[in-house]
């Protein structure tokens, strides 16, 4: 999130705090390295961290300046090849404004050899573009056994409306310690998640704040399928609280941001602008009788089809109305701005949302810290539909899904008046219900004269998140291509068959949310088909495309998080040949599910059954998920359902010639 | 070289005459209506001069271009890159854009310079300039305009005719003093489409080649690189005379190359010897033999040193200093081969460093003698006459085999300060890259379980390698189950144990125990099993409508083997009859036999060829659907009614 917060302000101590902050100029490894004794389960891993200390400083700079100052230091343990490889190559990316004090490295070998980093090797690579530099380096002399050394000091723009440290990551660590210092005057609040310990205050010597925890051991964390990683890791937030001097408390607080956050996107600088967006608005065409969603859809099909959302450069003409509607260029303020205007300029009723992406980070609505309003969404409470306004590829009614099943900061105008007041709240913003994002499957293998080789007719319904990736994307494409990305879908659920005709409907963004896209295909059943003699066997359950397991029986620590609820449909239907009976039809038939005992209601479940008419069989095949979060000690229940589908897969029927 | 039919450029030129009063996008649109955009004009000018007895040159190239496609606003940004050889002097961008009768200019503003970063090269001097072109839509036109300074005359690069996109007419003109000698290819260009001319102003002589209607390059998977399928001009200074008079011969033949590479082998700095040489001394001692000697050597450096190439500057063709190698325990092809090179001439091994370029260069040292013909060093060590093919940077290649990727490929050995060979790479035969799978197999109750043997030889041998090395260790049997699938997803590795992992000498091994819940369809009395449990490369058919032939990274062969033991109470109620299919260069065996209570199943694949022409894929792809029809068989077993 990118914006002033020009109603945060760290005063300028004139009190002539010492100059503790020396001291962590001054930090040093210890001039002749000790090795660490080293257990037989440290030996065990690719690389272990054995000390990682990292310390944040705030400090009023000659009494003047409000700076920041990053230490590092870590010390890792390096036991195999891959190890050496993760580990022999060092990569700081810094911002461009961020000051490089100190950087040092060494390598000790078991051998107590000891290869120090020499300056000039460091490389230093700018990226002007994303406005970044790395400072970057190889370790020499790595052998297996060996520990590196590592510690840099920076001197940084404060962050201190809010933001997250982490300490757990897929490498485990020993001995972790972090401190926060602070000016006198100056109190900081933190909130340990997933099991990192409180940080503890203290005063230092020289009267300042220092807020520490130490940790003996982090265990490793690796991704767990269907599960979040970033916000079950042992992290800290913290954030800036109480200024004693102003006597100001509650310093980063969502009611003082949300009036800035408002006039940054609606306050319209001139009457030139407001004249260019009425003539943009007539551009748009929007019908006099339209009703409110009509009208939303509207002006988001015209503008997401006609403006470019850049990343930000530092070019205001990318926020500036004028510039936009001339170069047709917007950052995400830019864009947030021109729909909010437009939506201001007819009257239609919304609200300003601000929220994070769940996978990275829980929307926590006990600690307001800025860093949790990195989004901007707009809700319309009319239809009850949210617009990402950043995002080209979405639409009214579906926005990407980490910003949905998550909290937000919901802003809006309080009155009419010349004065702006500003009214906020911070509201859920629920995900899609299961039925919007469905995956459905119509297929029908007919089998003819050739009864290893049945033909298959199939078509394919995809609606909410399984549309979203393909079907906005038609906008852009060439026949060829049309046809290239109907076979690649189809290919992708029936990597071996032929396509012998593809067809698709509603394609392009403007049915997006609206339509299903549909595929229809004919292809060669030859793959799911098996011969044995005068016999075949009917691969059925492969019709139903490649379906996730959860067949191993791992240890699980995260709570289940799905991406979005769904569902999936398929209906198959087949003939059975004439002169041929099917054996084992009841093998079709499978009911698992998981039941909410407080409200009897089914979560999940995955459902098939036949039906035979005469000749012709037809298997309705109903699986869906419809909550977002469970809890871990479900996992074996969510595991049964997702294997249930894949268990469908292996299900073979065999078709033989009829006894006589 | 293909050319876009003749109707679309009387189009074209009709519009570009007469554009004003043409609707130019229509008449694109139509002619073009897969591309995103067509380059009007693409164009390098490169000037050479002698200053100050040197030979230098400027290059300007001009490109302009049509976007014809809805996707042109996500197109803005473009891409120039630079090196400390070829300095960017200049820049600038701008587009074009229709309005009303006329056309509004917007020039690009906001030129960024970042350093190139890839997980290939830690770092070099390649630093890419960043634009974006304003306002750009489609129906718009780009033109994009810079020069850069060529400093050193050995470091020339190619003039590619076309582009990614197709091109309507591309030009390269050459300016160059007429005291400079110097000679060019023309790759993949069709002699009647190039219009080659010749003139003359003041001392200096303009060659021009001027190419028109050019398809785009294909962008196909396995395909032979760019410099095989696209056309282009390779030129190079065989000599030049300055003006005191003196003659700098540059490449006028292979011996001006290696003299070129040579100059750079030589440090004056003293080498630590003691520090190799008791290196080399610790890793020899127990080894009597030259060729263990070579080994111990080899694989030590394979083991120990890492790959990370700093190529900035000469350092990207000088190796670095074996002992400073050895101590950082890091470095690039050249630097790895330098160490070894040095290490065995302490040990009082014959070996010698070797350039060489990788499958995707098409050239040959004596028809362009520069260093565009190789990208690559390896040493090569000659035992009792025999050549081996030392290459560090592939981590787990035994002695006697090269690198895959330089297989066939030309190589010039030095074989001191002024004598050298050119040699042939060896392509490894499909016997020598093996992977054989030997299962026995039981049924127990639904289950299918059994234990394996698979043995790796070869290029098989040094992929399982890499793989078993680089990953996680502590997930080794969940990667062993992805990578190796058998049967279905159920397939479930119980215990593995790999042998020769650490000795390239002999095939590496891996035993296993596994199950396969529900594999088996069991219904009534009758039992059927698909014995093929894997998927190989004849599982995948080939685009027939490729341009480009699909080039393999080796010849193999691979074979499995299943023994079902046929469970008491049951009978063989059905086997397969099995099927073959060799063609020219690839093909498969598949049999059935009853064995002592056993049914045994073999199945060999054979690829013998390392590119398959784009006219035979076809064929291939007859022997892939063959294949899978023969899969298609299952064995049946009875149950014996009591």
């Amino acid at each position: 999130m990118r914006f002033c917060f020009f109603n945060i302000l760290i005063l300028v101590a004139q009190l002539g705090y010492s100059s503790s902050i020396d001291l962590l100029k001054k930090f040093d490894w210890d001039s002749i390295p000790v090795l660490h004794s080293i257990t037989d389960e440290d030996r065990k891993a690719d690389e272990l961290i054995l000390k990682e200390l990292t310390v944040f400083e705030y400090f009023y700079e000659n009494d003047q300046f409000f700076s920041e100052y990053i230490l590092c230091h870590k010390i890792t343990l390096v036991n195999t090849d891959l190890g050496i490889e993760l580990n022999n190559k060092i990569y700081l990316g810094i911002e461009n404004s961020t000051e490089m004090i100190v950087q040092k490295a060494r390598v000790i070998n078991r051998d107590g050899s000891v290869n120090i980093l020499n300056e000039n090797d460091i490389i230093e690579a700018v990226d002007q573009e994303n406005k970044s530099k790395y400072k970057y380096f190889a370790l020499e002399g790595l052998e297996k056994g060996c520990e590196i050394e590592y510690f840099y000091l920076i001197k940084t723009i404060p962050k201190y409306a809010g933001s997250s440290i982490y300490f757990q990551d897929e490498v485990a660590r020993k001995n972790v310690e972090f401190r926060i210092y602070s000016p006198a005057n100056l109190l900081f609040k933190t909130k340990s998640l997933n099991g990192f310990p409180d940080l503890v205050l203290t005063h230092t010597d020289d009267n300042k704040n220092l807020l520490s925890a130490t940790i003996d051991y982090i265990p490793e964390r690796k991704e767990e399928e269907y599960a979040l990683y970033n916000p079950n890791l042992m992290q800290v937030m913290y954030k800036i609280d109480q200024d004693t001097l102003t006597k100001s408390a509650n310093i980063v607080s969502y009611k003082d941001v949300a009036t800035t956050l408002y006039r940054n996107i609606y306050e319209s600088s001139s009457s030139k602008e407001h004249r260019l967006l009425k003539r943009f608005i007539k551009k748009i065409d929007i019908p006099k009788s339209a009703s409110v969603e009509e009208k939303v859809r509207k002006i988001e099909q015209y503008i997401k089809t006609n403006i470019m959302v850049v990343a930000f450069n530092g070019s205001q003409d990318h926020e500036n109305i004028s510039s936009i509607i001339f170069s047709n260029v917007a950052n995400d303020v830019g864009i947030t701005k021109l729909f909010a205007l437009i939506f201001n300029e007819l009257k239609i009723d919304h609200k300003l949302v601000l929220t994070c992406d769940r996978e990275l980070k829980k929307f926590d609505k006990d600690f307001e810290s800025y860093h949790f309003l990195e989004q901007y969404l707009l809700y319309f409470s009319g239809p009850d539909k949210y617009l990402i306004p950043t995002h080209p590829f979405y639409r009214l009614g579906f926005i990407p899904y980490e910003f949905t099943n998550n909290y937000g900061l919901f802003i809006c105008k309080a009155n009419d008046g010349p004065e702006i007041k500003v009214e906020s709240k911070i509201d859920f913003i629920p995900p899609a219900d299961f039925t919007s994002n469905g995956n459905i499957h119509n297929v029908e293998a007919l089998f003819g004269n050739d009864l290893d080789n049945p033909t298959i007719f199939f078509t394919t319904s995809l609606k909410g998140m399984y549309a979203q990736y393909f079907q906005p994307y038609y906008d852009f494409l060439h026949q060829n291509e049309i046809i290239k990305l109907n076979k690649d879908i189809i290919k992708s659920i029936f990597s071996e068959a032929e396509v012998m005709e593809v067809t698709s409907e509603n394609i392009g963004s403007e049915h997006f949310g609206i339509e299903p896209l549909m595929i229809n295909a004919k292809l060669t059943g030859e793959q799911f088909v098996e011969l044995a003699g005068d016999k075949i066997i009917f691969k059925i359950g492969e019709l139903l495309g490649p379906q996730e397991e959860l067949y191993k029986a791992n240890f699980r620590e995260f709570d289940i998080e799905s991406n979005f609820n769904r569902e999936y449909v398929r209906e198959i239907k087949f003939n059975i040949p004439q002169g041929y009976e099917v054996k084992n039809l009841d093998a079709l038939n499978t009911d698992i599910y998981v039941l909410d005992k407080a409200t009897n209601q089914r979560t999940m479940a995955f459902t098939s059954n036949y039906k035979r008419v005469d000749n012709n069989v037809i298997v309705t095949i109903i699986e869906y998920y419809t909550q977002i979060h469970t809890p871990v000690k479900y996992y074996n229940d969510f595991r049964k359902v997702i294997n249930a589908a894949a268990d469908f897969n292996k299900i073979a029927l065999l078709i033989e010639p009829e006894k006589k | 070289m293909k050319c876009i039919t003749s109707i679309v450029f009387l189009a074209l030129y009709t519009c570009l005459c007469f554009g004003q009063q043409i609707d130019q996008f229509k008449i694109f649109k139509s002619a073009f209506p897969e591309d995103d955009k067509l380059i009007l004009l693409k164009t390098e000018n490169l000037a050479f001069e002698l200053f100050d007895n040197k030979l230098q040159a400027t290059s300007n190239t001009y490109e302009e271009s049509f976007w014809l496609s809805e996707k042109s606003q996500y197109q803005r940004k473009d891409v120039v890159s630079y090196g400390l050889f070829n300095e960017l002097v200049s820049i600038s961008a701008k587009t074009l854009v229709p309005y009303k009768k006329k056309t509004r200019e917007y020039v690009t503003n906001d030129f960024t310079v970042s350093d190139y970063r890839t997980s290939g090269v830690f770092y070099d001097d390649v630093k890419l300039v960043t634009f974006n072109y304003p306002n750009l839509s489609k129906g718009c036109r780009t033109i994009k305009e810079y020069s850069n300074k060529i400093t050193d005359p050995h470091l020339l690069t190619s003039y590619y005719f076309g582009s990614v996109y197709p091109v309507a007419t591309s030009i390269f003109k050459l300016t160059i003093p007429e005291s400079v000698k110097f000679n060019y290819k023309l790759i993949n260009c069709d002699s009647s489409h190039v219009v080659y001319s010749k003139t003359s102003k003041g001392h200096n002589i303009i060659h021009t080649w001027k190419v028109r209607r050019l398809p785009k390059i294909p962008k196909e998977s396995n395909s032979p690189g760019i410099r095989e399928i696209s056309p282009h001009i390779v030129y190079y200074i065989e000599e030049y005379k300055s003006a005191d008079g003196k003659t700098h011969k540059v490449f006028s033949g292979p011996t001006d190359l290696f003299n070129w590479y040579t100059s750079m082998l030589y440090d004056t700095a003293e080498i630590d010897k003691s520090l190799v040489k008791g290196m080399v001394d610790s890793l020899v001692k127990n080894h009597n033999s030259d060729i263990e000697k070579v080994k111990s050597i080899y694989y030590w450096v394979q083991d120990n040193i890492k790959y990370i190439a700093v190529e900035y500057g000469m350092g990207g063709y000088k190796p670095r200093r074996a002992d400073v190698v050895l101590k950082r325990r890091y470095g690039d092809c050249k630097d790895m081969s330098n160490l070894i090179n040095t290490m065995l001439k302490y040990a009082n091994i014959e070996s010698h460093l070797t350039w060489v370029g990788t499958r995707d260069i098409p050239y040959s040292f004596s028809d362009i003698p520069t260093p565009s013909v190789n990208n690559h060093m390896i040493v090569t060590c000659i035992l009792n006459g025999q050549y081996y093919f030392l290459d560090a940077a592939s981590g787990f290649l035994p002695l006697d085999i090269p690198s895959s990727f330089i297989q066939g490929k030309e190589a010039m050995v030095s074989l001191g300060r002024d004598k050298y060979e050119i040699i042939k790479i060896p392509v490894v035969t499909s016997n020598c890259n093996q992977l054989n799978d030997t299962i026995n197999l039981t049924i127990n109750n639904d289950d299918l379980t059994g234990t394996g043997r698979t043995y790796y030889k070869g290029y098989f041998s040094v992929d399982f390698f890499s793989m078993i090395n680089f990953q996680d260790s502590t997930n080794t049997k969940n990667s062993l189950e992805k990578e190796f699938f058998k049967g279905s997803n159920k397939y479930h590795i119980h215990n593995y144990e790999i042998g020769n992992i650490y000795n390239r000498e002999i095939p590496s091994q891996i035993n296993y125990s596994f199950s396969i819940p529900d594999y088996a369809v069991i219904i009534d009395s009758n039992v059927f099993i698909n014995l093929n449990l894997d998927k190989t490369i004849l599982d995948s058919k080939i685009d027939e409508n490729r341009l480009t032939d699909y080039i393999f990274e080796y010849k193999g062969i691979q074979s499995l083997t299943v023994k079902l033991k046929i469970p008491s109470g049951f009978s063989v109620d059905y086997i397969p009859k099995g099927g073959s299919r060799f063609e020219d260069g690839f093909g498969y065996s598949i049999d059935y036999k009853l064995e002592d209570g056993y049914i045994v199943y073999n199945r060999n694949i054979k690829i013998d060829l390392l590119r398959l022409s784009n006219g035979t894929v076809r064929i291939w792809n007859q022997t892939v659907s063959s294949f899978r029809n023969d899969l298609r068989n299952l064995v049946v077993l009875k149950k014996i009614s009591n």
